[in-house]
């Protein structure tokens, strides 16, 4: 899921799913993967240069988590530093933070400044070298090799191999390793047999594909042709992970604590101070520095949570970046200092409703329509919500393949058409409609959106829907309350790497009956073979003309032929950005801080 | 007396038992549950094992009694379990890390709660009807109606934003202190003027103070000799509960000025349904709740002779 | 509280009791010393004009509350609006407007509860002593301890949002003082006497408790109303601010202060009134309660 978005309470379930995993593989003693071959490390080149002392800001040294909180950070003598905010930092120091573990918003956030991955995304969210050198892949898309740089270091200096890269997919794939939760579902089904290590159909992970064919060269065996694989590597889990640390200070993933982490990426983490802020300072060794001295020296991350107090901190200096409240939006960019300091950017990121395809009368395709169509999402977008989101009439978002502006004319904000549809199902001005509900979390924005989505289902429409908003611990077991509270539960999908398949195989998965709890909530399970038929299909397919043809048929089955949801918006992001601030790039990734430079 | 003070402790060690039993039950059949077990979207990404693991790793299949009694059973021996939320970390470390910081917060209100509104009230009731008096339950009202976050974020736009003399975010030197302690004091501060100057007047009424005025004693010397010690009585029972509640951390407070104590936990545990949270943070509260009124009680006697422990 | 405290609040009830004997109605006497002080008056009197003004919601709203108007989004006030519009584009004056009758009903309907449970299970406590009042005072004890705001969050959680949930766990959480108050009370009442005369006279239990003692101890419920009654109004915008009171689109003077908290710095009109109307009220409670502790204790 997307980080900057996300809002704190959905965050905190998402992390809670990473981390109780790691938790457990904690618990369980978990073995390494046995058969993984040793990181043997004597081909290494040397190191071209010797750090210079000079350059690395000394780490103070981390607070033990149970410590009492010091106060923040010493000043130091450089004023490159980086203030930056994450509001939703709940978990403790390592759970969580174990890049094979990721998916939780704090995880992917904070392994981007740590990690570098075979790839990054450029402002136009295209594949750059970065950990890989350049890569080929076979005719039939399902062998990808990879040639890796040869001065790939981790933060205490020791290099970094394919074998490194080989050891950390298949340590992500154990089944006891954290990565069992959120991550593994971007190598589950894509690299051959990490299906049937995660489902211990085989105990050791020699059958999963992933090959150091020689030093630097890392080769990928894939399930079936995947074009997207290029994205998808530089997904968090793809990132390499210091088999000494994790062998060392596994047990409680307590290697990942300030004191014990090796990462590979333009920072390291030298603090954490729970519930407080976190500190990583420029690491020397990454080879994207090219040996020379950073342009920011230090990243400190505080974790505010109320949106006032992070505006404020952000006028005072306190903050570098911070994400614009939908509330303040108004006041911001007329502002005659902020104005010029908001940069606006589309988040890969819909917002939908689920609708209950499985209970009368949300059987009727004329009756879903008629929800859809009745949504005035210009409005909604412009007037309700400030201009923070823009209009969504399908699940895939701008820029993806399968987006396309026409694809469903018929679901713009259409009142006369959405009565004719629902007088056409038998409820003429919504008459023997009834009651529902919609489910979501109690935030502010979901709140207000919601509010006005009641209002014009029951001027359209005629008809009562109730919000039901509650904590997102209290979601899941409403939904499952007997008999069935008929009701649209609402969702937002956020990419994990720029490609439409991401989105769309989601949407399979999740619309079919879950495999986690065995049990299925038959309202809302989703059966149209032929939208499930073509996703896999154009997940196969690798010409883009074809794919993009091949989603947009898909889409639309799924937004307005057989709705299953009903898309609401597109995200928008806007940051505020100190001019101090310079280097990064905006896409619908979020901001990449690789290069961020700070002057005093 | 002692039998009195060892009576009431007896009674409030049950007390805190039944708060115990009466939260656990009430934390266990609230609907949600932890480890985002229930949502049908994110579950996708989680394996059966992994998902029935988590629920034998939490003792989640069990029966509540047996539960409780796991928790009764460790929390005598001061373990409190696995926070679910912090997870990989025991709820007394948390406790032990985070709480200080709102007893720290929580006791320089009180204190200053108490000293200033004892002095504001007196100051009050003995320049009656004065610019004074009118002065002070003016700070008092201000003090009970004005909500907290608007004091907040008023003083965080005119100090911070506008003046740059404070710090927004940030906890542990005393400029970040100031706007904390000032929001959290004011509302109780408001409280005992008023108690404060109500008990002085009426204090001033009693014969005694008409004696030792007709005996010619200067007004400083019947207010802090005669005056003061039979007023502050009723202020301490009520300073008591009071102080008991800014000791428990204020969730509003903390999370507008980023001070990392307990109250922000306490919120977020509810709404992650971590029970070992829970549990732990409502019977430090408890204890705090029976125990400081049990001290405003033995103090209350100590001061006011005319009191029989019976 | 405890043994020790109610030793003090007797003293009143004392009083009290030889009050309630001269011909000359007590009660009126107080009211007139309520009247006489000009704060407490004027607390009483913005009272009773935000009860009419909740009473006749319907009548006096210019707008329907949750009428959005998406054309007209967090307007200033105008003559249209006299108070603005949200962002939803209702106007913020019927909201308050209704949000009165909200907030009235929680503070008075869970007063009314609390001090009923309280006074049924003091007077039963104190009046029988024993067993009962052990068994009682030992579950009001539980009570005391615990944390109301957390307590009353903790039940929301369990029983879900609305307006009878949040009556239910307000009620839940302030019976207590009201319960100890009465105890406190009917347990000195009980040797004065005139209860121990009609007791001789052969009338029963329940006719002492209702006709000798409870209106002796209804002055300290009065006051002790006056300053719940504003509590329970605070519960519920801290709850609704919060985001676990009522159920938007309600108008509720704590819905309307979240609503307007996210928008606060942007357009501050959409949280200044509701929070303005919400200190208002909680002076004139202060006020009327303080008068009516000056009016009800004969001594001043």
């Amino acid at each position: 899921m997307k980080s900057q978005s996300m809002n704190r309470r959905e965050f905190l379930r998402l992390a809670g799913i990473a981390a109780a995993a790691a938790g457990l593989a904690a618990c369980g003693a978990a073995p390494s993967p046995t058969a993984a071959p040793a990181v043997a490390a004597t081909t290494a080149p040397k190191a071209t240069e010797a750090p210079k002392a000079t350059e690395a800001p000394k780490a103070t040294e981390a607070p033990k988590p149970t410590e009492a909180p010091k106060p923040t950070a010493a000043p130091v003598a450089s004023n490159k530093v980086l203030n930056l905010n994450f509001p939703a930092f709940y978990g403790d120091p390592g759970a969580g933070s174990d890049p094979g573990c990721s998916g939780g918003a704090n995880t992917v956030f904070m392994n981007q400044l740590m990690f570098s991955t075979l790839v990054y995304f450029d402002d136009k969210m295209v594949p750059q070298p970065d950990c890989a050198e350049s890569w080929s892949v076979s005719a039939d898309s399902t062998v990808w090799t990879f040639k890796l740089r040869k001065d790939l270091k981790w933060t205490d200096g020791t290099p970094i191999t394919a074998k490194d890269f080989e050891w950390t997919i298949k340590r992500n794939s154990s089944p006891e390793a954290c990565s069992g939760a959120a991550g593994i579902v971007y190598m589950i089904d894509v690299i051959k047999g990490v299906s049937d290590y995660v489902n211990k159909k085989t105990t050791t992970p020699d059958g999963i594909g992933v090959k150091a064919v020689d030093d630097y060269t890392l080769e990928f065996t894939l399930t079936e042709s995947a074009g997207y694989f290029i994205q998808m590597v530089q997904y968090n889990t793809y990132a390499p992970i210091p088999r000494k640390a994790v062998e060392e200070f596994g047990k409680d993933t307590k290697w990942t604590r300030p004191e014990h982490v090796l990462s590979n990426g333009p920072f390291k983490l030298t603090e954490w101070v729970q519930d407080q802020q976190m500190t990583m300072v420029a690491n020397t060794n990454w080879y994207g520095y090219g040996g020379k001295p950073a342009p920011t020296d230090k990243v400190v991350i505080k974790m505010i949570k109320n949106e006032a107090t992070a505006i404020a901190a952000y006028e005072t200096g306190e903050l570098d970046v911070i994400e614009v409240p939908s509330g303040e939006l108004a006041r911001v960019t007329t502002d005659a200092k902020l104005k010029d300091q908001v940069h606006p950017f589309n988040e890969l990121l819909t917002q939908y409703m689920i609708i209950p395809i499985g209970s009368k009368p949300f059987d009727d395709v004329r009756v879903r329509q008629a929800l859809a169509m009745a949504i005035d999402r210009d409005t909604l977008s412009k007037s309700v919500l400030q201009g923070a989101v823009s209009p969504a009439y399908q699940m895939l978002v701008p820029t993806m393949l399968g987006y396309d502006a026409q694809l469903n004319p018929e679901l713009h904000y259409n009142p006369e058409k959405a009565k004719q549809l629902l007088a056409d199902a038998g409820f003429p001005g919504g008459k023997g409609f009834p009651m529902f509900y919609i489910n979501s979390n109690a935030t502010d924005q979901y709140q207000t959106m919601f509010e006005a989505i009641q209002a014009m289902f029951k001027d359209v429409l005629g008809i009562d829907m109730q919000l039901a908003l509650m904590d997102a611990g209290a979601r899941g077991k409403w939904r499952d309350e007997k008999p069935f509270k008929l009701h649209l539960w609402r969702e937002r999908w956020g990419m994990d790497f720029p490609d439409s398949h991401n989105t769309m195989n989601f949407m399979v998965q999740a619309r079919q009956k879950s495999k986690a709890t065995n049990e299925t909530h038959p309202e809302f399970e989703y059966k149209n073979t032929k939208f499930t038929d073509l996703v896999a299909q154009a997940a196969k397919e690798v010409d883009a003309t074809k794919r993009h043809e091949l989603y947009k048929q898909a889409d639309r089955i799924l937004t307005y032929e057989d709705p299953a949801i009903i898309p609401v918006y597109y995200a928008l992001s806007n940051l505020l950005i100190k001019p101090r601030v310079s280097g990064y790039w905006l896409s619908g990734m979020g901001i990449n801080y690789r290069n961020v430079t700070v002057t005093g | 007396m002692w039998q009195y003070i060892t009576r009431r402790i007896l009674q409030s060690l049950f007390t805190l038992w039944m708060l115990s039993v009466i939260t656990f039950g009430i934390a266990k059949v609230t609907p949600g549950s932890p480890l985002g077990l229930d949502d049908p979207e994110l579950a996708v990404k989680m394996t059966p094992e992994m998902r029935q693991s988590l629920i034998t790793a939490y003792d989640l299949d069990k029966p509540i009694p047996w539960q409780y009694g796991k928790w009764l059973f460790n929390a005598l021996q001061g373990e409190l379990g696995l926070s679910l939320s912090l997870r990989n970390e025991h709820v007394q470390d948390i406790i032990a890390r985070n709480w200080p910081v709102s007893a720290q917060l929580g006791l320089s209100a009180g204190v200053l709660s108490i000293g200033l509104g004892i002095f504001i009230g007196v100051l009050a009731a003995v320049k009656r009807n004065t610019i004074i008096d009118y002065a002070s339950m003016f700070i008092s009202v201000v003090g009970t109606a004005v909500p907290n976050f608007v004091l907040a974020i008023g003083m965080i736009l005119l100090f911070a934003v506008t003046l740059h003399w404070l710090p927004v975010t940030g906890w542990g030197t005393l400029d970040r202190a100031i706007m904390p302690i000032f929001v959290l004091m004011l509302g109780p501060l408001a409280g005992i003027a008023r108690y404060a100057r109500a008990s002085v007047l009426e204090v001033i009424k009693q014969d005694y103070v008409r004696t030792a005025y007709a005996k010619g004693l200067t007004q400083r010397v019947i207010i802090v000799r005669h005056v003061l010690k039979n007023a502050l009585i009723p202020v301490i029972t009520i300073s008591g509960p009071m102080l008991a509640g800014l000791l428990t951390g204020s969730f509003f407070v903390e999370t507008m000025f980023t001070v990392p104590g307990i109250g922000n936990a306490f919120v977020s545990s509810i709404n992650t349904r971590d029970y070992p949270m829970i549990m732990a943070q409502t019977m430090l509260f408890g204890s705090l709740i029976v125990f400081l009124n049990l001290a405003a009680d033995i103090l209350y006697g100590i001061a006011d002779p005319r009191i029989r422990f019976n | 509280m405890s043994e020790a405290r109610t030793e003090k609040q007797s003293k009143t009830a004392q009083d009290a009791a030889h009050l309630s004997r001269p011909p000359d109605n007590p009660w009126i006497k107080a009211f007139r010393r309520l009247l006489r002080n000009r704060a407490a008056a004027a607390g009483l009197i913005i009272i009773l004009l935000f009860l009419l003004i909740g009473i006749l919601a319907d009548v006096i709203s210019p707008y329907d509350p949750i009428k959005v108007d998406f054309a007209a989004v967090r307007q200033a006030p105008t003559l249209q609006h006299l108070m603005g519009t949200d962002k939803q584009g209702r106007d913020i004056l019927s909201r308050i407007i209704y949000g009165t009758r909200l907030s009235m009903s929680i503070g008075f309907l869970s007063q009314i509860m609390a001090v009923t449970i309280g006074t049924i299970l003091g007077s039963v406590a104190g009046y029988y002593g024993g067993k009962a009042d052990t068994l009682i005072m030992r579950i009001t004890d539980v009570f005391y301890a615990f944390p109301s705001l957390l307590f009353i969050i903790i039940l929301m959680a369990a029983f879900g949002r609305g307006f009878v949930n949040l009556l239910v766990a307000i009620t839940f959480s302030a019976w207590v003082g009201s319960a100890r108050l009465v105890r406190g009370q009917v347990l000195q009442l009980k040797e004065l006497p005139f209860v121990e005369s009609a007791r001789a006279l052969g009338a029963s239990d329940a006719h002492i408790i209702l006709r000798h003692m409870l209106p002796n101890v209804l002055s300290t419920l009065m006051i002790a109303i006056s300053f719940g009654i504003p509590g329970a109004i605070l519960a519920e915008s801290g709850l609704s601010f919060l985001g676990i009171g009522l159920v938007p689109p309600t108008p509720s003077w704590g819905i309307m202060l979240n609503d307007g908290f996210a928008v606060l710095r942007a357009v501050p009109h959409v949280v200044l009134f509701p929070a303005l109307v919400i200190a208002i009220i909680m002076i004139a409670f202060l006020f009327l309660g303080d008068g009516l502790r000056d009016a009800l204790d004969p001594r001043g």
